[in-house]
């Protein structure tokens, strides 16, 4: 099966379906950029536990830091080597800036989610409507009536909307969960670098 | 024969008692003897009795005569055993015979009752399909009825084509088809009246183009004609009588006027076109409550839109602004260009800073009493567009149950013969689900993309807040000890992240 097949099964699909179709299709493709999005933001980068983390950052300054949890690190660790008054206020407001980006799209996935299978019931009641018409128009004795189209299109959209919506649901929990994950770290990285053990340390290494 | 042979019997018995030893050894030796040698001793049987011999000559005799007695016997029972067993035989052979042409004749019998079945079964399917094709050709015949009657055939009121055979029928129904096809596929010419304008009747030369336009060309006015019901013709509201008179003088006009009907009673029926709004009063009262619903969620979302976009204004650029200028001590003029500025984020920021010279924990205090306050009119509608669209669904559902139940009266009232009644009912049940929906999506969608705007500005305006208190706190307690300070990036160098 080449592209022109591909492309023409499609456009046949999409003219199936009736005026749902383009709406579906924007949800869709915003749907995936949001989850690549969040799939690119929401990389830990390190294996190790913050703690250990944390330890090594503090050994080798000059690391280059990579994903989340390390960047965070990084930037609180130069916070915290300025021994600000409040430091945990001055974490808050650095962290801000992150973890907003965490939440990032996860509004746009939850309601493409939601509404996708609501778009396809749509366009099922939308191809009822035409069948029944159809078969109201129908003279006596006629055998074309317009039933076996409006089925079709009325149970093509509803597919549809589900074939959008549950790959779009798994992901979703998928990225939430890592959501929570990163969230509950940051606020441990903030615990740490307020934590007595390490604010001597911190100034045990700004001393050298 | 048996009174002698007891009497033997009884001598033999004393010959016994008297000398056992002897009897012993002659009757073990007589046997064999008597055995081998039948056939010879048989005809002395009769004589021997008669006679009076010594004691063991008696006996033997006496043996050999019983012995040949009982051979004889023998001879007669076995003869008499043969008989039978051949007679027997020979029944049974008979009887054999009887059975096996009795077999045959049930086999034969069986499959001509088979056959017989076969042959009824065959009947019956025939007769099934004469009567299927019966009631098809009835059919046919009322549908040609209906449609030839339409053109102006009567068949049915004929008692010739009722009285004809089928094929017969068949036929002039097919001539019939024809000969309407050849008339309506022509132009006619005939003297005929017909209406004027005015409503007075002319006759003149009505020219009809098969069955779907007609011209009419009398004295009194000449122009396209149209069907004016019961099978009359009145002049178009539109005079184009040179075309008519052009077409009568048999020559074709520059430009063909027409209009099109169906048959000569009947005008084209043309669709409605389905507009919204045709469409929504189809659905019934329910559909225009949706519809109003989804007016209000429409006005509450630019509404809404409206305070978010101005909450939200130029607020990177602004606490950009006032960081710098807080940086650099000027807290009065931070203070001026919050006030100057609209917005949700330059309020609370106005306010911080006019609190900038209180302790931490009251500041914080105050920060967030601002943002409580700000929050108040972010949320404003929110929660009622995202009920408007939990609950439209639910009315479409309602409209939908209510034409159901207007469906079932229908059937109550009038049967489900007729699919056009119930299918209207059932078209007007899905409407309201459709206009639902079509409400509920949208609103659903952006009321949910507005709360999360909503939860954005607080954030922000949480987090300018809390920048503008932390360089303002730093500087305080940093620029006395900036001398002895060790950091060579200097105290604000993570402001820029």
């Amino acid at each position: 099966m080449n592209f022109s097949e591909i492309w023409e099964a499609g456009s046949h699909f999409y003219q199936a379906g009736g005026y749902v179709m383009p709406p579906l299709m924007v949800a869709t493709l915003l749907l995936w950029f949001a989850i690549g999005y969040r799939f690119w933001i929401l990389r830990r980068g390190t294996v190790l536990s913050v703690r250990e983390c944390l330890c090594r950052l503090q050994e080798e300054p000059h690391h280059q830091p990579q994903g989340m949890i390390e960047h965070m690190i990084v930037q609180g660790l130069a916070i915290a080597r300025t021994r600000p008054p409040y430091l945990r206020r001055h974490l808050d407001e650095v962290f801000a800036a992150q973890e907003q980006e965490l939440k990032k799209f996860a509004t746009l996935i939850r309601s493409i989610v939601v509404i996708a299978p609501l778009l396809g019931l749509l366009g099922t009641v939308v191809g009822m409507i035409e069948t029944f018409e159809s078969l109201a128009d129908m003279a006596l004795f006629t055998q074309s009536g317009g039933i076996a189209g409006g089925i079709s299109q009325a149970l093509f959209t509803t597919q549809m909307g589900l074939v959008v919506a549950i790959p779009g649901l798994l992901i979703k929990g998928l990225l939430d969960r890592k959501q929570k994950q990163l969230e509950m770290e940051f606020a441990q990285i903030k615990d740490l670098l307020c934590s007595d053990t390490f604010s001597s340390a911190t100034q045990a290494a700004s001393n050298f | 024969m048996m009174s002698i042979r007891s009497f033997f019997i009884c001598l033999m018995m004393l010959w016994v008692i008297a000398n056992s030893a002897v009897v012993q050894s002659e009757d073990n030796s007589s046997i064999p003897r008597v055995a081998g040698q039948p056939e010879e001793n048989s005809p002395e049987q009769s004589s021997l009795p008669a006679q009076k011999p010594t004691e063991l000559e008696t006996l033997e005799a006496a043996y050999k005569r019983e012995f040949a007695f009982l051979q004889s016997q023998k001879r007669e029972l076995e003869q008499r055993i043969d008989n039978f067993r051949q007679k027997s035989q020979a029944s049974e052979r008979q009887l054999e015979g009887n059975i096996r042409s009795l077999e045959q004749k049930n086999v034969s019998l069986t499959a001509e009752a088979d056959r017989l079945n076969r042959s009824i079964e065959q009947v019956e399917r025939r007769s099934e399909a004469a009567r299927e094709r019966n009631e098809l050709l009835q059919m046919t015949f009322k549908q040609a009825n209906a449609t030839l009657e339409s053109y102006g055939f009567k068949l049915q009121s004929q008692a010739q084509f009722e009285q004809a055979a089928p094929e017969k029928k068949l036929a002039f129904l097919f001539g019939q088809g024809l000969r309407l096809l050849r008339q309506v596929g022509q132009v006619q010419r005939t003297q005929d009246k017909f209406f004027l304008g005015d409503g007075t009747e002319a006759e003149g030369t009505v020219i009809r183009f098969g069955n779907i336009a007609a011209y009419g060309v009398s004295p009194q006015g000449a122009g396209i004609l149209v069907p004016a019901g019961g099978e009359q013709f009145k002049m178009w509201s539109q005079p184009a009588p040179e075309v008519a008179k052009t077409l009568a003088a048999g020559q074709q006009p520059p430009t063909l006027k027409i209009f099109l009907f169906e048959s000569q009673d009947q005008a084209i029926e043309e669709k409605a076109e389905k507009t919204l709004l045709v469409t929504i009063n189809e659905g019934g009262p329910v559909a225009w409550v949706i519809m109003g619903l989804g007016g209000v969620a429409l006005l509450l979302i630019l509404l809404r839109v409206l305070f978010l976009s101005g909450a939200s204004a130029n607020t990177r650029r602004l606490t950009q602004q006032v960081n710098d200028l807080i940086q650099q001590g000027k807290h009065q003029q931070a203070q001026e260009l919050c006030q100057q500025t609209r917005g949700a984020i330059a309020r609370v920021m106005a306010a911080t800073i006019r609190n900038l010279d209180r302790d931490r924990p009251h500041l914080e205090d105050i920060i967030s009493e601002a943002i409580l306050h700000e929050s108040a009119h972010l949320n404003r509608f929110g929660s009622v567009i995202l009920i408007i669209a939990a609950i439209s669904p639910l009315l479409g559902l309602l409209g939908t149950v209510t034409g159901m139940i207007s469906t079932f009266d229908i059937i109550t009232e009038f049967g489900t013969g007729d699919p056009k009644l119930l299918s209207s009912g059932i078209s007007i049940a899905l409407i309201t689900t459709e206009v639902g929906l079509a409400v509920a999506i949208p609103t659903l969608f952006v009321g949910t993309l507005l709360s999360s705007w909503a939860e954005r500005i607080k954030d922000n305006m949480e987090k300018a807040a809390l920048r503008v208190t932390n360089i303002s706190q730093v500087d305080k307690k940093v620029e006395p000890a900036s001398a002895a300070s060790a950091e060579p990036e200097g105290p604000l160098a993570y402001s820029a992240v």
